[in-house]
């Protein structure tokens, strides 16, 4: 399929089925060669490595995982967590995972090498005919060397041996930037074909994934640092493209449709952001969405409206209850409400639909309700996928995107306000709750995170009365203690 | 009572002193590893021990089921508690302590 250029030939590659790297790969990992992944402990780089195996099993593809540090039965319980049976594909051979944890207690004296490794991933692999490997935390290994030359000696003929035997292989190494070890293990970059770079960023709600190709010999590759994350399923990369997510300039600042709210964001929305309004069910997120959407509609500016809630007469219906009538809007074309059930197809189908009515009405906003519903497009991932898809669909068109998320009943808030784990990539998110009041449940906003505006930290009382929404200054509780401060 | 007795008229079965050495055939460090046991065996044991060598391209099943990732490797499977030496055990006088062999005296 790929284009060949003159007599440059292009190089194979064995596709690792992890969601977006391939593409920002090119394709995958250099077939027969090595590719070295590095990071700081916790960032990923194992399942990275056995997601490349436990998909390379199911599409047929044996391997192998030399586990330098973790019990093989650990291997196995970290893989179920994620949905992954690595025992059920290990009884049809499609995998081995080799426990290779040195004794502690062993004692050096004199010379040795790792011909005895080499042995049995010989055997093992000769067994089911694997030709995917991994070798992870090779620096656990790397450690019974005390001699740097002889540590790079025995690489050096791993390294051959695995040439050798075209063995498309990853290593995986703790190094991290903080401490400035990125690069303690420069040997190992010098010979791996690619290089993988794995950080860990903190981030105020959730901590962000990166992973960054810092080299692959013979391949172009995407430059970025991408953002990832690992949830059940596996992992997915966000291929965000050059002018996307990072380099976009948020826009000017658009009113909510209630004067109150865009105080408390700070100006309003920003033209070309995403926004996520969370919360449970009933708190008034479809209401805080319209009051928008009518207000575009009154600015004359165009708004696509994606239901997987409801019919768009009942949506519009509903809406007049709070006094949102959105029939004007509707009737001059500036609205458009497209609507489906998330089963109805599957999530590639329900993203190609997405955009070419994105493509084709050119909304200055879309309104995404609720984003919630993707999970019954098949699964999490799916679900996941399709969000961040869109995000970056609309962001590379200067769209705004608002997208409603109702969280269930999880105590974790954190977890249930993170919305497919997509919070990363959202400007804004706002996040509606009940708490109890003196009489009566009412409703509070807070404004977790509104980008590149001065918003307001704290939490607001707000109703939904018969002229749309009402938002105080402040919160009358004293439970948040915004007035027992000073 | 019995049983012991058969043990220790049967040499080959039941030595005190058990161990295993893990070569590949023809490696320069697997034939230093050889003579340097046999030698503290021959000072340090006389006949009250067994080595048992293992060539792990042959055999890596056994290597795997030892986690023996180096060769050579020798394991001193009895008396307990187990012990794990690598390399070519040219340092002598660590192999004799590690072994509980006592101390090497320079004799």
């Amino acid at each position: 399929m790929s284009i060949i250029s003159g007599n440059i030939k292009e190089l194979s590659k064995t596709p690792t089925h992890i969601s977006g790297l391939d593409e920002i790969m090119y394709g995958g990992l250099p077939e027969g060669r090595t590719t070295l992944i590095e990071g700081s402990p916790g960032t990923g780089k194992s399942v990275i490595g056995l997601e490349f195996l436990y998909r390379g099993a199911l599409a047929g593809q044996a391997g192998i995982f030399v586990a330098f540090e973790e019990r093989a039965s650990s291997v196995r319980r970290n893989a179920l967590t994620l949905g992954w049976d690595l025992e059920q594909q290990e009884k049809i051979g499609k995998l081995t995972i080799i426990e290779a944890r040195l004794d502690p207690q062993t004692i050096v004296s004199g010379d040795f090498n790792l011909k005895a490794l080499m042995a049995i991933i010989d055997g093992q692999s000769k067994a089911i005919g694997a030709k995917c490997i991994v070798f992870d935390a090779l620096d656990i290994l790397l450690r019974i060397f005390d001699d740097p030359v002889k540590e790079r000696t025995e690489m050096y003929s791993l390294h051959e041996w695995l040439l050798d035997h075209e063995m498309t292989a990853i290593l995986t190494v703790k190094a991290s930037e903080d401490n400035n070890i990125f690069g303690k293990y420069e040997f190992l970059e010098f010979m791996a074909d690619c290089v993988i770079r794995v950080i860990q960023r903190p981030g105020e709600w959730v901590s962000t994934r990166e992973l960054q190709i810092i080299k692959y010999r013979g391949s172009d590759f995407g430059r970025n640092a991408y953002p990832f994350v690992i949830q059940p399923g596996g992992i997915s990369v966000i291929p965000i493209s050059e002018f996307g997510l990072k380099h976009q300039k948020l826009g000017p600042y658009v009113s909510s449709g209630n004067n109150r709210f865009d105080k408390i964001l700070g100006g309003g929305y920003r033209k070309g952001s995403s926004i996520l309004i969370a919360g449970s069910s009933g708190t008034g997120k479809t209401t805080i969405a319209n009051t928008f959407v009518k207000a575009a509609g009154d600015r004359g500016e165009k708004v696509l409206f994606l239901g997987f809630e409801e019919s768009a007469e009942a949506m519009v219906e509903t809406m007049l209850s709070p006094g949102i009538d959105l029939r004007q809007a509707i009737n001059k074309g500036t609205l458009k409400i497209v609507t489906a059930m998330p089963e109805a197809f599957g999530t590639e189908k329900h993203l190609i639909r997405t955009f070419d009515a994105i493509d084709e009405f050119k909304p200055d906003h879309v309104v995404v309700d609720a984003i919630s519903a993707f999970e019954r497009m098949g699964s999490e991932r799916a679900a996941f996928e399709f969000a961040m898809r869109l995000v970056n669909w609309c962001k590379d068109r200067g769209i705004t995107l608002i997208m409603t998320n109702q969280s269930i009943g999880s105590t974790d808030e954190r977890v249930a306000i993170s919305g497919l784990g997509i919070s990363s990539l959202i400007d804004a998110l706002i996040w509606l709750h009940f708490a109890e009041g003196r009489n009566r449940l009412k409703r509070m906003l807070l404004v977790i995170k509104s980008r590149g505006s001065k918003h307001s930290s704290q939490y607001h009382d707000f109703r939904v009365t018969d002229h749309g929404i009402e938002i105080s200054k402040e919160s009358s509780s004293d439970e948040t203690n915004v007035r027992g401060g000073k | 009572m019995k049983d012991s007795e058969m043990a220790a008229s049967d040499p080959k079965k039941k030595q005190p002193y058990f161990m295993k050495l893990y070569v590949v055939a023809g490696e320069r460090n697997s034939q230093l590893a050889r003579e340097n046991i046999k030698n503290i065996c021959d000072e340090r044991l006389k006949n009250k021990h067994q080595i048992e060598e293992v060539d792990v391209v042959t055999n890596f099943e056994s290597a795997l089921k030892d986690r023996v990732f180096v060769t050579p490797t020798l394991i001193l499977v009895s008396p307990e508690p187990k012990v794990t030496i690598v390399g070519n055990l040219s340092d002598k006088t660590r192999v004799v302590s590690a072994l509980r062999l006592g101390f090497e005296d320079g004799k």
